[in-house]
């Protein structure tokens, strides 16, 4: 498993609920000890299954459902201070929401570019009209809900408001208001 | 074949493109270059044409073919020329690889680009790279802090896997300050440096590593066994408090090390030299002193003829021969 997607996990858990669970879950997950102390490596190579692991062990110890907290890690990704990088980069996937969306299909690539051995699954957007269906392809345990949580806050970057659900490796967004609200400032030049 | 196509649509498909006339006058300009060109009604207005050369007028530029533009503020645009109308000329132009300086000086959006052009994925590629070079530059300092603190911490010499200098330090300064007794043997070998220069440098590793096992084969448990630098050796030795015993060990350790060695059938030769301390002839002396004290009875042992022990004498007293 790549160290960007556990790095993901794992500062999100410190930034969301401190060091010490952080610690506490990566040491039940069974993460190495040395990866407890400094962190995972963003460019290592780990383990498959640590990062279910990883969720789990935070969901029981925190109370959470592992999938809500699946789809905080997404919102944080977009969101918080610290990731402000990956949110820029994201939102050079289009000018307005719907291109944003329908961009999708492309972030696998468009990861590739940035990061020549992270491989996503595939991202697949049929519809229209105020109705998309967003599929996702096998390869990553837990990315769709990592990714109906970025969706629905890159949303609100755009200052469009919009409705999502899942179901397994589908999600649908529809589309409620395109001009809800202002919207966070994004400039080509950062 | 022509095409049939209005100007407005046609800047549109190329939005830095400029339609010139055959005198260089500006007839229309795509809606980003002219953020650049302003209210210039001619190309030399506008900008200093720098390829084909200075001063090209339009029938030079679509001869060439290629052509290059500095505007007034430094910012450098290429492209290429056609043949448009009666000696005018069609010019479409790029920022080239002045994109990112581009963007932030006019403040450029997505709309300001043709859609066919990579330029967002050329500006998210610029970005992504600048936050996995920082990513690295963090991973680098924080490995380079690992090496060093591994370094630091690291009491073995790499050669022959015996102690190195700061593991020799910390078991001396450990024995001092416990008031314990013990002998101390400094051993350097003689002619070392010969055996580099006829056989090679891994003749001489090879002669290390059977020293460091002929020390080591010396020692009993609680005794120390150091390389502390190029061919010097320190035995810490607290099972030998005596300076008979002391006295043994240092004549076995002579003609063992003295033994020819063979190493891919040349005869390395080598002999060592060797200083002695025992503490108990030195009360009160510091780690660093007993070492400086085996050192100097090193230096006489080398002095009276190499391949010998010598004993260093307490106190006031100076080495003596053995």
């Amino acid at each position: 498993m790549h160290g960007l997607c556990l790095r993901a996990a794992q500062s999100f858990l410190r930034d969301r609920f401190g060091d010490a669970l952080w610690r506490d879950a990566a040491r039940r997950a069974g993460v190495p000890e040395a990866v407890c102390a400094d962190g995972f490596d963003a460019f290592g190579t780990y383990d498959a299954a640590l990062g279910a692991a990883l969720v789990e062990a935070a969901a029981t110890l925190t109370g959470h459902e592992a999938e809500a907290l699946l789809e905080d890690i997404g919102t944080y990704l977009v969101s918080h201070p610290s990731c402000e990088a990956i949110r820029r980069l994201l939102r050079f996937g289009g000018p307005d929401f719907v291109s944003f969306l329908l961009a999708l299909g492309e972030l696998p690539e468009r990861v590739l570019l940035a990061v020549g051995d992270l491989a996503l699954p595939a991202v697949r957007v049929r519809g229209g009209a105020g109705l998309w269906h967003v599929s996702v392809g096998a390869g990553l345990d837990g990315f769709a809900a990592v990714l109906t949580g970025t969706i629905r806050t890159i949303a609100d970057d755009y200052g469009t408001l919009v409705v999502l659900s899942r179901a397994g490796g589908s999600v649908e967004v529809r589309l409620v208001d395109a001009g809800f609200a202002e919207g966070r400032r994004f400039a080509l030049a950062g | 074949m022509r095409v049939d196509l209005d100007i407005s649509a046609l800047l549109r498909l190329m939005p830095m493109a400029l339609l010139l006339d055959a005198a260089g006058g500006i007839r229309a300009a795509g809606p980003t270059v002219a953020r650049l060109s302003g209210a210039a009604r001619s190309l030399d207005e506008a900008f200093c044409v720098e390829l084909p050369h200075a001063g090209a007028d339009v029938p030079a530029l679509v001869a060439s073919g290629r052509v290059r533009l500095r505007a007034p503020d430094g910012t450098v645009l290429r492209g290429l020329a056609v043949a448009e109308g009666a000696g005018g000329a069609l010019v479409n132009l790029s920022f080239g690889l002045g994109l990112v300086d581009a963007v932030h000086r006019y403040a450029l959006t997505e709309a300001d680009f043709a859609p066919t052009e990579l330029t967002v994925e050329l500006l998210y590629l610029v970005e992504a790279k600048t936050v996995v070079t920082e990513e690295l530059r963090r991973l680098n300092a924080r490995l380079d802090g690992a090496r060093i603190r591994a370094e630091a911490e690291a009491q073995s010499d790499a050669l022959t896997g015996i102690g190195n200098r700061r593991a020799l330090m910390a078991a001396l300064e450990r024995a001092v300050a416990e008031g314990r007794r013990f002998g101390l043997i400094h051993v350097d070998l003689d002619h070392f440096k010969a055996v580099n220069d006829r056989f090679g440098h891994a003749a001489g590793d090879h002669v290390l590593a059977e020293a460091a096992r002929v020390l080591s084969a010396e020692t009993r448990e609680g005794d120390t066994v150091a390389r502390i630098g190029g061919d010097e050796f320190v035995l810490l030795l607290p099972s030998v408090a005596d300076v008979a015993r002391l006295q043994a060990v240092a004549a076995r350790l002579t003609a063992r090390l003295g033994e020819p060695l063979l190493y891919e059938g040349h005869e390395c030769r080598v002999a060592a030299s060797l200083g002695l301390v025992l503490s108990a002839d030195h009360r009160g002396a510091t780690a660093e002193a007993l070492l400086a004290a085996a050192d100097a009875a090193l230096y006489a042992a080398k002095r009276a003829g190499r391949g010998r022990a010598v004993l260093a004498q307490g106190d006031a007293d100076g080495p003596a021969g053995s």
